[in-house]
């Protein structure tokens, strides 16, 4: 009783679904590999769109721009740096600061909430476009924070830890 | 570590108990670390990111090994581990990414953005898919693990590249903290390493017991794919005689009811 018994797919079709393999006796339901292949080309046509309008670099420090500004001009870019003279409105939630790498410093607005780790002289990444008024106005604000990590020394630090954990509560940003 | 199934299994158990106390001990040592001065308890998260991206570099490091081991001498159970250690590795891919992703929001303030490292993740996922997908679809078994080998070697590349991809071009992704390059050293407080250090050897553990489990799992699907292609004569009856009693009851209660 084995051949024949063997022949029938094991799910999905009704059992009178024409005639069997010879080869195989355990033949395959296409549809998961069907689905597999689907989700792939979707993953990796995901991936190329994602990475369409980027560089492998990520970003352009402000130097870079200083010095390439006709490549970039009218152009979306990511300028990445330190972030100095932060305003922040809590009201509006628009955003002001520099940015710099030392070397050259750009104005940048941005508005709406940011991770709590933005801070002055944190490393940031703006991605957007400059303004009539040579401001570059940010769609996209990416905290890029450093690889080391230590616990707090001081009493000051301490302190600072614990109201930046109470600020960043629910209502804070 | 022999990967053919003897009859009494005196790796397998000691191995998962062994893995489950080491990760027990790290996981309080993370649970129990400190906060960082600016991430606070968001740090811990590093305690299972790093070793679970660990985990899915060995798991493509075997991959390659055992693909490479196979073509080397053809002997079934390198490819069986190769495929096992594959899946390992893309289970730990998406476990690192979903791991990464839930750090990533708090800090960077975004789940995902496309810098190097993230982006060669993600296609590590199509590429070890591709591997796993191929294997399904081809049903000569010597074939399968001749053309799966080739890619797994080929996708060791994949390692290197994902490891430098923080160093060779710039992104978001920071840099390691347990810097391998050049002299080692510890970004970080040395009681983080301690945790780290802990799960990652945890993890390591859960790596070859992963594949042992998986390993003897491939060979029972082995054995019944021979067995439906009437190679049940070729059986060497120990490999054969512990598995069998408890495969054949599944396989005929299948049968009774497809019939």
């Amino acid at each position: 009783m084995t051949a024949p018994m063997h022949s029938e797919p094991p799910s999905s079709r009704p059992p009178a679904s024409g005639p069997l393999p010879a080869a195989r006796k355990r033949q395959k339901n296409p549809l998961p590999y069907l689905l597999a292949g689907a989700a792939l080309l979707g993953l990796l046509g995901y991936i190329v769109y994602g990475n369409l309008a980027q560089n492998i670099e990520y970003f352009v420090t402000p130097t870079e721009y200083q010095q390439q500004q006709q490549l970039y001009a009218g152009r979306t870019v990511s300028m990445g740096g330190l972030v100095k003279k932060v305003h922040f409105d809590r009201q509006t939630l628009n955003l002001h600061f520099d940015l710099t790498d030392g070397g050259a410093t750009y104005p940048v607005t941005y508005q709406g909430a940011v991770s709590d780790l933005f801070k002055e002289n944190q490393g940031a990444i703006v991605r957007g476009q400059f303004d009539s008024n040579h401001v570059f106005v940010a769609n996209n604000l990416i905290v890029k924070h450093s690889e080391e990590y230590r616990v707090p020394k001081t009493q000051g630090e301490l302190r600072d830890m614990l109201r930046n954990a109470k600020e960043s509560g629910p209502n804070a940003n | 570590m022999s990967l053919t199934s003897t009859p009494k299994d005196r790796l397998t158990l000691p191995l998962g108990l062994l893995t489950a106390a080491a990760l027990g001990v790290g996981l309080f040592l993370s649970l129990s670390a400190p906060p960082d001065v600016r991430q606070g308890l968001l740090v811990r998260l590093m305690f299972i990111h790093v070793p679970t991206a660990w985990l899915s570099y060995l798991a493509y490091g075997g991959t390659g090994l055992f693909g490479l081991l196979y073509l080397l001498t053809r002997q079934r159970r390198f490819d069986r581990l190769a495929m096992s250690s594959a899946e390992i590795g893309v289970l730990f891919t998406i476990a690192t990414i979903v791991g990464g992703m839930l750090w990533a929001k708090p800090t960077w303030g975004a789940y995902w953005v496309w810098d190097a490292r993230l982006t060669t993740t993600a296609l590590s996922l199509v590429v070890y898919g591709a591997y796993l997908l191929l294997r399904g679809l081809i049903d000569e078994p010597e074939r399968r693990a001749r053309v799966s080998a080739v890619i797994g070697v080929v996708g060791t590349l994949y390692i290197p590249v994902n490891y430098m991809a923080v160093e060779w071009w710039r992104g978001v992704h920071q840099t390691q903290t347990l810097k391998l390059l050049g002299k080692i050293r510890f970004e970080g407080e040395p009681v983080y390493l301690q945790s780290l250090l802990t799960m990652t050897f945890a993890f390591t553990l859960l790596y070859f017991f992963l594949l042992r489990v998986r390993g003897v799992l491939a060979l029972r699907e082995q054995q019944r794919e021979e067995r439906e292609l009437g190679g049940l004569d070729e059986w060497p009856t120990s490999l054969a005689a512990p598995l069998f009693t408890g495969h054949a009851s599944s396989t005929s209660a299948g049968e009774a009811k497809r019939g």
